[in-house]
């Protein structure tokens, strides 16, 4: 896929690779089912992250750094120390804390093993 | 209240009953065989015709079996009080706070319709949570599903589940990793690992709805009687559209009050277990009802296929006592919606069943099993006595038709040998055959009918009686294709042959066209010449078997027909084959039908894609599947580290639609493969692979 190193740098939002990294990171968020608000802010913050990095690393490509910060974002916006710090109309929901939710879920009890021996047929 | 005394007075009383219906089952057959001897051209006296009359015996008698303990059933009802039941004194609403007894519901699903399942989970839930009994309950959803679809779709209704009913840590989810035995082999290592924290388990099948209160008196009828180790209830048949199912539904309601009550008549503490909807105590099932393989390759030998009946004889042979809670309502269940699918079912059965045969002359057993185990493979190999019962008249007809009469076989005799036929005789015996086959049915409709209130529920006194009609003429067209699949089953089997063991199609879908043609085409060219050469060669014979024929030739078109949900739904609206749950339906199945609707709603409003393709690319269905594969990572030989990588590159590089069920499967096992696929999938920029995993159109 071209990508114009120089034309993305100069103008993202024209651009159809950062065109691109914004429906990507849009995308990922809808699955999260987060309010419309949130999603935004996320991808806001998260694509001006990868911005920054595009510009430092001229090996990257905005899709791929859009979601790399986007990732990077839900984990600071869901740990627990940052949530206390932001204000409460601000807060990730639990659904995009998902990742550390499932650490919390026993599917399973913990074993109590027994044993069943198979029954004889003479 | 005193409690009936379940010792030696059961024992007895089912000792003289069950000599009793033996004598009946061999009166009614010597002499309605007699009678068809006296009816055969010969008297029975050539070799064919002797053979007949051998065959005929044997199929009466199994006839009468039905009939004699449908009569003990009436006998029972008509009773005010039973005091063998084992329900007898176990209250209404009870409570298990003193009890201190643990339950554990099992549902093993093998690659079933998750929303389905989850539902009915839901369902009896909420019923159990009203009882204010649920602390002593917890729910087990053991999978054995291969599909990777469905593993994931069960994970994440399981997750969803317990999220919205706020039972973590209450309904657990295990997916096993080998399928070692199946069913009963899931239930066995439920036991090994959790089975030391309850007291009882009751076990479900993936179509299996309880009311609360029916669980709660389940448990409380076990803690009463301390020497009961399974106690099976009697299942209702319900929640299905098509014309078949609710025939089925309809005869399940009517008639299987009697039966089951005639089966409890004779069998009392020596009964059934049919594999669900029914209460284990868990530590003799852990100890005595472990199964052993069967010497030999399938399907002859190898495992157990249908376990219950074998568990239930174990649990005897261990000094347990089973019983069937006749009288115990809030059990449901549903029955297949079609004529191919219930088939299939039997196919499986029938082997099952006829594995059994092997078990029954095994040391060490009851009686009463070993012929519960006969039983059960003549459910089947009645249809092949049938099919050469009919082959051997036909090929005897035949013989009359182009053989020279001999009227002094014995030489110089004063009197000829006349081969005389009396269709008269003939009438009477069919007369008698109908009176065996028809008279427990019309005796169940006379209990409702003198039961108060409980017409209504069957939409009235003349839709009952009409729906009476059209069930046996139902059940009479569908007789002649059922033995003819379940002859072909019991002779596959015993050719050794094995069959599949797939997951049932649960949902009101009917049977395509072509599908039916393929099933039913053997059949109905055969129906078409046998009927073609009695046509030719003995008309008044194929006249006596036009009821056979006519159906079979018509199989293709009933099978479809009988398949729509739109057809059974017109019977409905016409009041016909009602049964009380469709007048007022219970709260459970009120529930079952909204969470239904709920969970098809979630499937349909989440994308198209499979479970797998869900487990990869969904960032909350990844986590929730990396949440369960906690623990599970291990170490790998370089090999097989090598083969991953490139089955990552595959999966990435192709898409879902390269990969194989087992490559699936292989990519869910490993967490790390899970997540570097999710990763590098939402990474790229190469639009080709996004588009081919969903991501963008």
């Amino acid at each position: 896929m071209p990508f114009n190193r120089e034309e993305s740098l100069m103008s993202p939002l024209h651009d159809k690779s950062w065109q691109r990294a914004q429906q990507r990171v849009l995308a990922y968020l809808r699955f999260l089912n987060l309010p419309s608000v949130v999603n935004l802010e996320l991808a806001l913050l998260a694509l001006n992250r990868a911005r920054s990095r595009v510009e430092e690393s001229p090996e990257s490509h905005p899709v791929t750094e859009s979601f790399r910060a986007l990732q990077a974002v839900l984990i600071e916006k869901a740990s627990p120390a940052a949530q206390d710090l932001i204000a409460p109309e601000d807060r990730v929901p639990p659904l995009a804390r998902v990742h550390e939710l499932c650490g919390e879920i026993q599917s399973m009890p913990a074993l109590n093993r027994g044993s069943m021996m198979t029954g004889k047929l003479r | 209240m005193n409690l009936p005394s379940l010792d030696k007075p059961w024992e007895n009383a089912a000792r003289l009953r069950r000599i009793a219906l033996l004598a009946l089952i061999i009166a009614t057959s010597v002499i309605a065989s007699g009678h068809m001897a006296d009816i055969l051209p010969h008297r029975g006296s050539t070799q064919l015709e002797f053979v007949i009359v051998i065959v005929f015996a044997t199929l009466f008698a199994w006839i009468s079996i039905g009939f004699w303990e449908a009569m003990a059933g009436l006998f029972t009802l008509a009773r005010r009080v039973d005091r063998f039941s084992i329900t007898l004194g176990v209250e209404a609403d009870p409570s298990l706070e003193e009890t201190g007894a643990r339950t554990a519901i099992l549902i093993p699903v093998a690659n079933e319709e998750p929303e389905r399942v989850f539902a009915g989970v839901q369902a009896t839930y909420k019923s159990l949570e009203d009882t204010g009994q649920i602390q002593h309950f917890d729910f087990f959803i053991l999978s054995d599903s291969s599909d990777p679809d469905r593993w994931v779709e069960e994970e994440m209704a399981w997750a969803e589940t317990c999220r919205s009913l706020g039972a973590f840590n209450r309904i657990y989810y295990r997916r096993r990793r080998v399928n070692l035995k199946r069913k009963s082999g899931n239930i066995a290592d439920f036991c090994r690992r959790w089975g030391k924290n309850y007291r009882y388990m009751i076990v479900f099948d993936a179509d299996s709805i309880m009311a609360g209160k029916t669980l709660v008196r389940m448990v409380q009828a076990m803690e009463r009687h301390p020497k009961v180790g399974i106690l099976q209830t009697a299942p209702l048949a319900v929640n299905r559209e098509t014309l078949i199912a609710r025939t089925q539904q309809f005869a399940n309601h009517v008639y299987s009050t009697m039966f089951a009550a005639g089966l409890h008549f004779i069998q009392l503490g020596d009964s059934h277990f049919w594999g669900h909807n029914a209460i284990i105590r868990v530590e003799p099932f852990m100890q005595h009802c472990g199964l052993p393989e069967l010497p030999g390759k399938p399907p002859r030998g190898g495992f157990i296929m249908s376990h219950d009946f074998v568990e239930a004889a174990f649990m005897r042979r261990g000094g347990w006592e089973v019983w069937l809670a006749y009288d115990l309502g809030g059990s449901y269940e549903e029955v297949p919606p079609t004529l191919l699918e219930e088939l299939k079912r039997d196919r499986r059965w029938c082997q099952g069943n006829l594995q059994h045969i092997r078990i029954a002359f095994a040391k060490g057993l009851l009686s009463a099993h070993r012929a519960l185990f006969l039983h059960g493979a003549m459910s089947y190999g009645s249809s092949l006595l049938w099919f050469l019962f009919i082959s051997l008249s036909t090929a005897a007809a035949f013989t009359e038709a182009f053989r020279t009469p001999v009227y002094f076989p014995q030489g110089r005799t004063l009197f000829p040998d006349w081969p005389v036929w009396h269709p008269q005789w003939a009438l009477t015996l069919l007369g008698t055959t109908a009176i065996i086959l028809f008279m427990p049915k019309l005796f169940s409709v006379l209990l409702i009918m003198l039961k108060k209130g409980q017409v209504r529920q069957y939409g009235g006194i003349l839709k009952l009686l009409a729906s009476l009609v059209l069930e046996v003429f139902l059940s009479a067209l569908f007789a002649p294709v059922r033995m003819l699949f379940h002859s072909k089953f019991v002779f596959i089997t015993l050719l050794g042959r094995q069959v599949g063991w797939g997951p049932q199609q649960r949902s009101d879908l009917g049977t395509g066209w072509r599908e039916a043609i393929r099933f039913h085409g053997f059949g109905t060219l055969l129906a078409l010449i046998w009927a073609a050469s009695l046509f030719f060669i003995n008309r008044s014979f194929f006249w006596w078997n036009a009821p056979i024929f006519i159906p079979l030739i018509l199989s293709i078109p009933l099978s479809v027909w009988s398949s729509r949900a739109s057809v059974g739904r017109a019977f409905r609206m016409l009041g016909l084959l009602l049964i009380p749950e469709e007048m007022e339906q219970p709260k459970e199945l009120k529930s079952l039908e909204a969470n239904l609707v709920s969970e098809q709603k979630n499937f349909a409003s989440s994308p198209k894609a499979g479970g797998f393709v869900k487990a990869v690319v969904n960032p909350v269905v990844n986590a929730v599947h990396l949440g369960l594969l906690r623990g599970k990572q291990r170490k790998l030989t370089q090999e097989i580290a090598s083969g991953r990588t490139g089955l990552i590159e595959k999966a990435f590089s192709q898409g879902p639609a390269s990969l194989s069920p087992k490559e699936k499967r292989i990519i869910l096992y490993d967490p790390l493969l899970v997540q570097e696929l999710h990763r590098r999938i939402w990474e790229t920029p190469d639009e080709r692979i996004a588009k081919l995993w969903g991501i963008i159109r």
